[in-house]
């Protein structure tokens, strides 16, 4: 069921995941992406029902809960993973590399806001500005949209090189 | 590295889409290779070389 390539030997192209884009496409959209909206469905849901019901549940529950985003994300991997082998090597080449950026950009965003966090800057500026975002970036949702945010603008650099 | 793609496409009168076919690849990596911003891998620099039944160093070239 899954990807084209595997279905009638055509390409997967990085733009069909692209909203916008004239190769984009929502069933392969769907396909490559599904397993990700499901992590951050089911992160958004524990983290609101965290503090108050599943608070009161077992700990084996709780944990189960609390990991349940993240075997979404591995299911999210494997999609991307074979969306990518249904490349051909340049569009592969591309990909990988954008995948590459945004892991490596997410990693330095995230150590970046806590260790600002932790040096007081976020509190002195909300004591400035009376201005709290309330975000945390380690949280699941905030996480997967930064690797989308620097996925795509690692795309769009990479794909330009080769232009 | 450089290469004669274009000029052995042109010659067989093909279009890049066409090309592109024939490789299994994408228009835009034909394109690259042939604007040299892309070097192929050794299996497509082979399938080239069998496709215009050149010797590979043929059609490719160190600079």
């Amino acid at each position: 069921m899954l990807y084209t390539a595997y279905m009638n030997d055509k390409l997967n192209v990085p733009d069909e995941i692209w909203l916008g884009k004239k190769d984009y496409s929502f069933r392969t959209d769907f396909t490559v992406n599904r397993w990700m909206f499901v992590a951050l469905v089911l992160s958004a849901l524990s983290d609101v029902f965290f503090p108050h019901q599943i608070s009161q549940w077992p700990a084996t529950l709780r944990a189960v809960v609390a990991l349940a985003p993240f075997l979404a994300i591995l299911f999210w991997i494997r999609s991307v993973r074979r969306w990518i082998g249904g490349m051909d090597e340049l569009h592969r080449r591309i990909t990988v590399a954008a995948c590459l950026f945004a892991t490596i950009a997410t990693f330095f965003a995230v150590t970046a806001w806590q260790t600002l966090d932790k040096t007081g800057v976020w509190q002195s500026i909300y004591q400035i500005t009376h201005l709290h975002l309330g975000l945390n970036p380690a949280d699941l949702w905030l996480i997967l949209s930064q690797v989308t945010f620097f996925y795509f603008l690692g795309y769009a650099h990479f794909n330009r090189r080769y232009q | 590295m450089k290469n004669q793609l274009r000029e052995l496409r042109t010659a067989k009168e093909w279009s890049q889409a066409d090309l592109a076919d024939k490789l299994g690849v994408s228009r835009q990596t034909v394109n690259a290779i042939e604007t040299e911003k892309y070097d192929p891998s050794l299996p497509l620099a082979f399938k080239i070389a069998k496709l215009f039944k050149r010797p590979i160093e043929e059609i490719f070239t160190v600079d």
